[in-house]
């Protein structure tokens, strides 16, 4: 609760988000009135189920996808089309986005680390501490394609904090690990968060919300139904846990 | 590591050649028998001509194989070997496919000495070689009979030839044939290795991103889209640049011997002599075209979803680059007209120049000039193409012509409508009869036995079902967009009709297969007005054909059968409604019109169109124009319409598709 309410300009702010695609000669509209605030050095869990519109959410808030109206605010920027400045300030994580598989480790940090404008020796020394914080010293050699899917994850960790963004969107980033894999990355992600990073973590697993923070956003539909503590959104909804809460609120939703 | 495969592909070569020699050789040891045999009941003695034949044979394959002096020729060559003269009253079969039978049949006439007959099996090649040997000998043999005899009466041989016809002579160097071909062989090489590389690279840069989800990452960079796609851009023209250079090497190396084998030269005698300013040109010339292979294989390649579908769009691109530059090399065609306005024909033209250097050194410059302007255009317009990120990021433009619109379901089912069909066409061609044979009833007797045939069965069918026919034939309300769209939909189907026609008639030029209706809508003319000859002859079979073909037939047809199958046969059937002679014409039209009902789920769109085709082809008859004699259109002439028909034809597609109405996007 503490972390709402501090009185800093927010670090992320989000104002009547917008977004339709064409598909099969079809508008879909994929979100509908988003907006929402993120205060510095907080970690926000967006939940919603599959095909709520988070990771469209995500991707117009990295800056991939531009939105039909509304817009973004970043650190007090506005996202205008091509605003490469702010994208520093950005580290983005989801399933789409993969490295090129004929790379080493070492060879993704120097690419990477070049076109966000680093120089050699910062690119050097920024990836000698995250090879010792993720322990990535046994893989330096391996090509991206001969690894594991944990150990690509790790990697691409790496890849999302190479730039050392204030912001951290991750789009379920556990997705497709192992139980030991998934729980090292939330423990490192409870890390970056004392580091004074914000994150931003989506997810339609509740219990993996629970282990990483309070402040919690419920997203179905394309809107953004409550954004709201843990236990409040239990309290208004008078249900036990957290997924009961969850259910009671999508349920109520799609009955209006 | 590389040096394996360099090492080991020549050897390869080696083995792979010997190979083939000595299997050449293999099937060449088996000699091929050429027996003699004379064919006769009465005669007892060989006849004397048929010896001297025999030993004037021999003795040419004698002389033959002396004069081969290629080593690999000499392999191929058959042996001969010769039987003697076998006197024989019944002529035998053939042995074996390895033989040939000369029969001699005597003649005892004034000048005649006889016939031959030659027996020989084709199953082997080089039975083919000793019959043309024999062939040859005996025309030989005759023109030395004919000398004898002639010198016998003391007469000239010159008698047979009184003019002679020497051997014409080529005054060209023979460098200029090798020129003139060479170079365009070089130019149309390096134009298609050169796309070739370009494609390959493009295929490697943007499906394969996308493919295996990189494009993502590289976008959350700071680094924009634009760059994104001029980065790709350049690195398709590097991949194009160096092949086409590797391959210019491989041109200046080995391509004049090559080119001095095809002019049949010496293969040391004759080289492609290039100054060196001119060899900086070729390299500086490779800028262009590599800038304008990437760019047409950018903006194919920005189409396709993954590599697969990229490998799919590799033959068009070929297509679109090889066949006008192709085209441009072959003899005596100018570059003009359109062919000016072709940027690969362009460049074909300007680096076959370069390297014959036959061409004036302003018509190079002004190529040059092209090709600079055609690189620019085909570079912006590629790159602003690529250039939209939500469609690739989404996977992929989005082809709507191959789209399938869901339809609303129809209210009768597959074999009711077929059933209802059969009957009503029973029905109008009876009636049809009729009216033809009672020349009084014309008039409004045509739209009453179209109501009645067509509409009537159907109708009464749909009551009984409870269905209402005015769902059935809404299916959904056009907007105003497509209205638009169905009247200019009408120029490309006037077009396919009419270009279909003008290929039916070139074939069967005899069926003129629109005099009757002709002369019937002239009666009709004259005895109506024009607005009552278009009401009848056009507006109401656009209706009720319509109703039954697209509404009844199509709808029914496509709960059974998948889209493309369901439209053919249609368009087929609405073909043969209108007569067999003049089936094949109509075909594509109703191919047409199918196609406007499962694209737009709308009856009307084709009513529009159905009736104002009908009515402009009936104002063509009334009013005979330039466009009546379409018999004596050239197809140069024809170049024009069709572009203008093309654009006309995209303006409908974009104004049908693209402003449907709301419901029809309902699933």
């Amino acid at each position: 609760m503490s972390d709402v309410l501090v009185a800093t300009p927010p670090s992320i702010k989000i104002n009547h988000l917008y977004k339709s695609f064409i598909q099969n000669n079809q508008k879909v509209e994929v979100l509908k009135d988003i907006n929402l605030e993120i205060q510095p050095q907080t970690i926000i869990g967006l939940l919603g189920p599959n095909g709520a519109g988070k990771t469209t959410a995500l991707r117009i808030i990295a800056g991939i996808l531009d939105p039909d109206q509304g817009s973004i605010e970043i650190n007090g920027k506005t996202i205008t089309n091509g605003s490469s400045d702010i994208k520093k300030e950005i580290g983005f994580l989801s399933s789409g986005t993969q490295l090129y598989p004929l790379f080493n480790p070492l060879e993704i940090f120097s690419f990477f680390g070049a076109i966000y404008g680093m120089s050699k020796i910062e690119i050097k020394n920024r990836s000698e501490e995250l090879i010792e914080k993720l322990d990535l010293k046994n893989l330096l050699k391996i090509q991206i394609q001969a690894m594991s899917t944990g150990q690509k994850q790790r990697i691409n960790i790496a890849r999302t904090l190479l730039h050392n963004p204030s912001i951290l969107i991750l789009d379920e980033p556990t997705n497709g690990l192992d139980i030991l894999s998934a729980s090292a990355v939330i423990d490192f992600i409870l890390k970056q968060k004392d580091e004074g990073k914000t994150v931003i973590y989506s997810t339609h697993i509740l219990s993996e919300i629970e282990l990483l923070t309070n402040y919690i956003s419920i997203i179905y539909q394309g809107k953004i139904l409550i954004t709201s503590s843990r236990e409040e959104i239990i309290e208004t909804t008078n249900s036990e846990n957290l997924s009961q809460a969850f259910l009671k609120i999508i349920k109520s939703s799609s009955l209006t | 590591m590389i040096l394996v495969p360099i090492l080991i592909y020549p050897l390869m070569l080696l083995i792979h050649g010997d190979l083939i020699a000595t299997l050449l050789s293999k099937k060449s040891t088996k000699p091929i028998e050429i027996s003699f045999i004379q064919l006769s009941q009465n005669k007892t003695t060989v006849s004397n001509e048929l010896k001297e034949l025999r030993e004037y044979i021999i003795k040419e394959s004698e002389e033959k194989q002396k004069n081969t002096a290629n080593d690999i020729k000499k392999k191929i060559q058959p042996k001969f070997t010769f039987t003697e003269i076998i006197l024989i009253d019944k002529q035998p079969l053939l042995p074996s496919e390895n033989h040939i039978q000369l029969v001699f049949y005597p003649d005892n006439s004034t000048f005649k000495k006889g016939e031959i007959q030659i027996y020989y099996n084709s199953e082997n090649d080089l039975a083919f070689v000793g019959k043309a040997l024999i062939q040859a000998s005996v025309e030989e043999y005759n023109y030395l009979l004919l000398k004898k005899i002639l010198s016998e009466n003391n007469i000239s041989i010159d008698v047979l030839n009184p003019i002679v016809i020497k051997e014409p002579q080529n005054l060209a160097p023979p460098e200029h044939f090798a020129k003139k071909y060479g170079g365009a062989i070089m130019a149309i090489l390096l134009v298609f290795l050169t796309y070739i590389s370009c494609q390959y690279a493009a295929t490697e840069v943007m499906p394969a991103e996308r493919e295996q989800l990189t494009l993502e990452t590289l976008l959350t960079t700071p680094l924009a889209w634009k760059d994104i796609i001029i980065g790709k851009y350049l690195a398709i023209v590097v991949a194009g640049l160096f092949n086409a250079l590797l391959n210019l090497f491989g041109m200046v190396l080995f391509g004049g011997s090559i080119i001095s084998v095809i002019a049949n030269m010496q293969a040391d005698k004759f080289q492609f002599d290039i100054p060196y300013l001119r060899i900086l040109l070729i390299l500086l010339s490779l800028i262009p075209l590599a800038l304008m292979c990437a760019g047409v294989a950018l903006f194919l390649i920005s189409f396709a979803r993954n590599r697969m579908s990229a490998s799919y769009l590799s033959i068009p691109g070929m297509l679109l680059v090889v066949s006008p530059s192709l085209l441009i090399l072959l003899p005596n065609v100018q570059l003009e007209g359109i062919w000016l306005l072709l940027p690969f024909a362009n460049i074909t033209l300007f680096i076959r120049s370069l390297f014959v250097s036959d061409i004036p050194l302003i018509t190079t410059f002004s190529l040059f000039i092209n090709v600079t302007i055609f690189t620019f255009i085909i570079t912006f317009f590629s790159i602003v193409i690529s250039n939209q990120k939500d469609k690739i990021l989404l996977g992929g433009m989005n082809f709507s012509l191959f789209h399938r619109p869901t339809h609303p379901q129809p209210s009768l089912s597959f074999s009711e409508g077929i059933i209802i069909t059969i009957i009503s066409f029973i029905a109008f061609f009876l009636i049809g009869q009729i009216v033809q044979t009672f020349q009084t009833l014309k008039g409004l007797a045509i739209p009453a036995s179209f109501f009645l045939t067509l509409f009537v069965p159907s109708y009464l069918f749909m009551i009984y079902k409870k269905v209402k026919i005015e769902d059935f034939i809404k299916l959904h309300t056009p907007t105003w967009q497509q209205i638009i769209g169905a009247v200019l939909f009408v120029v490309p189907m006037i077009l396919l009709t009419f270009l279909t026609m003008k290929i039916f008639t070139h074939f069967i030029p005899e069926i003129n297969t629109s005099t009757a209706v002709e002369n019937y809508i002239t009666n009709l003319y004259e005895k109506n007005y024009i607005w009552g000859v278009i009401f009848i002859i056009a507006i109401t079979p656009g209706i009720f054909e319509e109703f039954i073909v697209r509404g009844v037939l199509f709808n029914s047809l496509r709960i059974r059968l998948s889209p493309f199958i369901a439209i053919l046969i249609t368009g087929i059937i609405f073909g043969f409604i209108h007569g067999f002679l003049r089936m094949i014409p109509i075909i594509p039209a109703g191919i047409c019109l199918t196609w406007l009902v499962y694209r737009t789920n709308s009856l009307i769109l084709p009513i529009i169109a159905h009736a104002l085709f009908n009515s402009i082809s009936i104002l063509i008859t009334i009013f005979p124009t330039s466009i009546n004699k379409y018999t004596d259109l050239d197809s140069s002439q024809l170049v024009f319409p069709v572009i203008i028909t093309l654009i006309i034809a995209y303006l409908s597609f974009y104004l049908l598709t693209k402003f449907p109405h709301k419901k029809s996007n309902e699933i």
